[in-house]
């Protein structure tokens, strides 16, 4: 019987095997709890698509949805609702950048100890980083235009304005057709990508800034066009004899176009990698689209529009933003999310520019908003920026306008592309500063 | 600080106001279900594995030293090796040199284990079993020694010295915690049904406490007072029911005449097994009747659910793998004396291979796979040998290997295996469901009949786990994996003191069906194995499941050897009775 004990002992083995898996569950269940039960598909956690509990508000504790007697209302004000409908989400579950799917787990309150569990049935509370005043004043600028608002906070990352036209009221939502091709589910900020044009020429003069010695010593030229492998360059004029900084203000297509060929394709495309804009980028759970940058090959005249914006070359508003996030805080880009940061601490950043490389464009920046764009036209910011108008095929080019507020106690950088709106500065400035006015005014 | 105000928050009385009355009582109660569960559970395990374990003595062997050598077992074996029940340290002596065993009526025999040196009885060389009496002079390659049977005053005398259970831990008091905990889950599930609540639910939390109380009356009856292994089974029963009550109210009847059922088996087969002659011959006849239902199924199964393995009478569905496990562990286990024929083994192997290998035409691979294990912890336990095991392991490889290479397709049903999540509308459909289901329970639960994962197909059955995570928390379900654990540790501790090899490999390959069954449907349900679709024992709605497994528990409760734990054992004074009609023999 001895042996027949000592051989009992196997399924031990059995029982060991039954504890170690339970911890290995345990330890799954404490670290993604969270995720699983903010699973669209729990149940528990939605009814037909939508969150059973919980309120999501603006920054300032303003409500943007509210679920109030298992029947969830958005905001009171028409204008939030419709400016803030990607970022919180429709009636249908259509809208895939909502927080009701992606924030579902905060929104119900869930914690690992009680689970969904709410004593008063009320969920738990999103306090969103966006500011519901940048939101209103954003829609109100894009005046019905289509396009994307994405403004940043480039010391904590938090998303503070993040609008997309066209929208709809979820209140009230219209009749929309199965084969609409307007993208009104899509939140631009985050799913789109727009070609660039002028304002991708940042990220040729950080390659040129830090490839080139001689960049600040040289002078260049322009004649309203360049030959380049077989075709032509233009400018909107001849700017004539200038400065890298008055390239960057006047935004010369010749001289950018000649640097790129200076440095080359696959350095470009480097520099674009670097600075996140041909890969998705995180957004808390969520992803940005992936902009692209092709590498033209040396010489070619599509190498010197790929300098330019143009080409092939595509990025995402979010994207674009956080890149000039980096500019504007010394070279390091906080990781963007939507969530508010009651403690200012959690920031994670990633160095994708020297502080000096930073800095100087930063200069640059703020250099062309007083010569070119006029920094009138945005009163009591100190303003950097660049603007670009990118053509797009037969129609009226994208509107661009990126850049931030040189102030650390405002420290916003933004991004701002109207579609087939026209000029870059005239038609997208205006939105950024209505935007930054209501932020900075608080 | 966060926590004071938490806790303030919870005695504003004037809030609860705003709860209907299921609200309140869900907060009033969903703490509690989890610390009576874990206090049950504790108390339990504090009886079943702590404090000395204290052997039976059924005799003596007087050494030429003088020294007497305690006889503890009904089967010993004698020889030089360590691991021998009666250790002979001498070079004549073969490392198994012989087996002494007592039947029930308490009559002695001694056979040689093809020893070395050979062994004498009363001076003549033994050749095939020989009865063994009081004084006689055995000698085993030479060392002679004297056998001396305990006497029944010896035993009366051992079974006033031995601690009894219950003594320590008063199982009364237990199951008052466990009737508290039936109590308050069928409150919850009452009070989450409100006014429309089917009879059934009230009826079936009653109906389980007048069980409990019923059985453990039976059990003070017959003068035992073991009772841990019943209560952890009653505690994992209250769960299922309240499972079957979230899903499915009007089922509980069913549910409820499969448990009456399953507790009825339970105490035929524990008084069966009390005469070990009695169910060694019931041995054969199992195998038979397992091989016989396993082929009726296959014949005239309908597929239910993927799985061939349900078989209808008269408008009633049942599944007859599940009674063929009580089969399977008749058939499995072996008295000492069989344990030295390789023929017997052989038979065994080839019935567990015929059980296997229907399961596995009927699409059930989980069933299969629990049989399976069945078959490797008794094939060692007989054997004791690795390679037979390894074989086995090998010859099963080739075999698994062989039919997905020629059967792929039956390799996508497990094909979202460990990626659930990338796969949740397909493959990982339960996967993940439970996996959402059990986060939102958190640790102490949405409250008994608050869950939804009900809603989904199988979640009573497959995905017990989860609907128990979700209404009662992770501490409950935790509880529960662990309350099965622990009835399997206890059988592996009672194995050293049964008094036969037959109920030690009873209860081993008993606990194993259980444990390969919870571990395949806990674990495939949240992703971490393969997703088979097996009942969790005692929790899964199911009534033939339910039925077999408290079959499968008596096996358990047959090797609890302690004294007057047990009904699956007899008294010391009933067979003194018993001895003195066939005349008192060992007197």
């Amino acid at each position: 019987m001895k042996r027949i004990h000592g051989r009992a002992t196997a399924v031990c083995l059995l029982a060991a095997l039954i504890l170690g898996l339970t911890a290995l569950y345990a330890v799954r269940w404490a670290l993604h709890g969270d995720e699983w039960a903010g699973f669209p598909s729990n149940g528990d956690a939605f009814l037909s698509g939508r969150i059973r509990a919980g309120t999501v508000t603006d920054r300032d504790g303003e409500i943007l949805y509210s679920v109030r007697d298992g029947e969830g209302h958005w905001s009171e004000d028409e204008t939030l609702r419709v400016s803030s409908l990607h970022i919180v989400g429709d009636r249908n579950g259509f809208i895939g950048t909502g927080a009701m799917f992606n924030y579902a787990q905060i929104i119900l309150g869930y914690d690992p100890v009680n689970g969904l569990y709410s004593r008063n049935g009320e969920g738990g509370v999103l306090h969103m980083s966006v500011d519901a005043d940048a939101q209103r004043a954003a829609w109100e600028a894009l005046d019905g235009r289509r396009g994307a608002v994405t403004v940043v906070d480039y010391v904590t990352g938090e998303i503070v304005c993040c609008v997309s036209s066209p929208s709809f009221d979820p209140e009230d939502p219209p009749e929309i057709a199965a084969d609409d091709t307007s993208g009104v589910y899509l939140n631009r900020p985050l799913s789109v990508t727009y070609t660039p044009g002028s304002v991708f020429k940042l990220v040729t003069l950080a390659a040129a800034i830090e490839n080139i010695p001689d960049l600040f010593d040289r002078d260049f030229h322009c004649s309203g066009s360049t030959d380049i492998g077989g075709g032509t360059v233009t400018c909107t004029r001849a700017h004539g004899d200038m400065k890298i900084e008055d390239a960057l203000a006047d935004s010369c297509n010749c001289t950018f176009a000649g640097l790129a060929l200076e440095l080359g394709g696959e350095t470009l495309k480097t520099y674009a990698e670097r600075f996140g804009l041909t890969q998705r980028q995180e957004v808390d759970s969520m992803r940005t689209a992936a902009g692209r940058f092709d590498a033209a090959p040396d010489g070619s005249l599509d190498l010197g529009w790929s300098g330019a914006g143009q080409y092939k070359d595509l990025v995402n508003p979010a994207a674009m933003a956080r890149f000039v996030s980096a500019i504007a805080n010394r070279g390091e880009a906080a990781k963007l999310t939507f969530i508010r940061d009651d403690a200012r601490t959690g920031a994670e950043y990633e160095r994708i520019l020297a502080e000096d490389t930073a800095e100087r464009i930063a200069d640059m920046m703020e250099y062309a908003v007083e010569r070119t764009y006029g920094a009138e036209k945005f009163p009591g910011l100190k303003l950097c920026a660049k603007s670009g108008t990118a053509e797009v095929g037969t129609e009226k080019p994208n509107a661009w306008f990126v850049g931030f507020v040189r102030d650390r106690t405002r420290p916003y950088a933004f991004a701002v592309c109207l579609e087939n709106a026209g000029f870059g500065v005239a038609q997208a400035g205006p939105v950024a500063n209505e935007v930054l006015q209501a932020l900075v005014g608080q | 600080m966060e926590k004071l105000k938490e806790a303030l928050e919870l005695m504003d009385l004037g809030a609860l106001s705003l709860f209907g009355a299921s609200g309140l009582i869900t907060l009033l109660t969903r703490c509690a279900l989890p610390v009576l569960a874990v206090l049950v559970l504790v108390r339990c395990a504090v009886s079943m594995l702590t404090g000395k374990s204290e052997r039976e003595v059924w005799g003596w062997l007087s050494l030429p030293n003088g020294a007497r050598i305690e006889l503890t077992n009904w089967e010993n074996i004698v020889g030089r090796a360590a691991s021998a029940d009666v250790c002979l340290n001498y070079p004549s002596v073969s490392r198994t040199h012989a087996a002494l065993t007592r039947d029930p009526r308490g009559h002695w025999l001694i056979q040689d284990l093809r020893s070395r040196t050979g062994t004498k009885l009363r001076g003549h060389a033994l050749k095939k079993p020989a009865a063994i009496h009081n004084g006689d002079i055995v000698s085993f390659g030479g060392v002679e020694c004297v056998f001396i049977p305990s006497t029944v005053r010896d035993e009366k005398d051992m079974a006033q010295a031995r601690i009894r259970p219950g003594a320590r831990v008063r199982p009364g008091a237990t199951l008052a915690l466990l009737t508290e905990f039936v109590l308050l889950l069928g409150i919850q599930h009452v009070a989450a049904a409100g006014v429309d609540v089917h009879p059934a639910v009230p009826a079936a939390f009653l109906a389980l406490i007048v069980l409990i109380w019923a059985c453990y009356a039976i059990t003070r009856g017959l003068r035992r007072t073991g009772f841990e292994v019943e209560t952890l089974a009653f505690l994992l029963t209250a769960i299922g029911l309240g499972v079957c009550a979230g899903s499915d109210p009007e089922g509980l009847w069913k549910q409820l005449l499969c448990l009456l059922a399953g507790v009825a088996l339970y105490f035929v087969i524990g008084s069966y097994l009390r005469d070990l002659d009695r169910a060694k011959a019931l041995r054969k006849p199992m195998a038979i009747v397992g091989i016989l239902l396993l082929l009726v199924n296959l014949v005239t199964a309908r597929s239910i659910f993927g799985a061939k393995n349900w078989v209808q009478i008269g408008g009633v569905s049942f599944q007859p793998s599940e009674l063929v496990k009580i089969c399977f562990v008749f058939t499995g286990a072996a008295t000492l004396d069989r344990l030295f024929q390789r023929r017997n083994l052989i038979a065994f192997v080839a019935f567990a291979a015929a059980c296997v290998l229907c399961l596995a035409a009927m699409s059930d691979f989980g069933t299969a796979a629990v049989f399976f294990a069945a078959y490797i912890v008794i094939a060692f336990m007989r054997s004791g040998s690795f390679a037979t095991v390894f074989l086995s392991l090998a010859g099963t490889g080739i075999g698994v290997f062989m039919v997905l290479t020629a059967r792929p397709y039956v390799l996508s049903r497990f094909s979202a295996w460990g990626h659930a999540w990338e796969d949740a509308q397909g493959g990982g459909f339960q996967q993940t469901r439970t996996m959402a289901a059990a986060a939102s329970g958190g640790l102490f639960g949405l409250g008994g009949g608050k869950g939804r994962l009900h809603r989904v197909f199988a979640a009573d059955t497959d995905m017990a786990f989860g609907m128990v995570a979700e209404e009662l928390g992770l501490i409950v379900a935790v509880t529960a994996i662990l309350a099965l654990v622990l009835i399997a540790l206890f059988a592996v501790r009672s194995s050293g003191q049964a008094r036969s090899s037959f109920y030690a490999i009873a209860a081993c390959a008993g606990v194993t069906i259980l444990l390969t069954q919870l571990i395949l449907n806990v674990f495939g349900s949240v992703d971490i194995l393969p997703f088979t679709g097996v009942t969790f024992p005692f929790v899964s709605k199911g009534g033939s499941s339910m039925i077999s497994v408290w079959g499968l528990l008596a096996f358990v409760k047959a090797a609890d050897a302690r004294q007057n734990a047990s009904f699956a054992i007899p008294l010391a004074r009933k067979k003194e009775r018993r001895r003195k009609k066939s005349g008192g023999e060992a007197e």
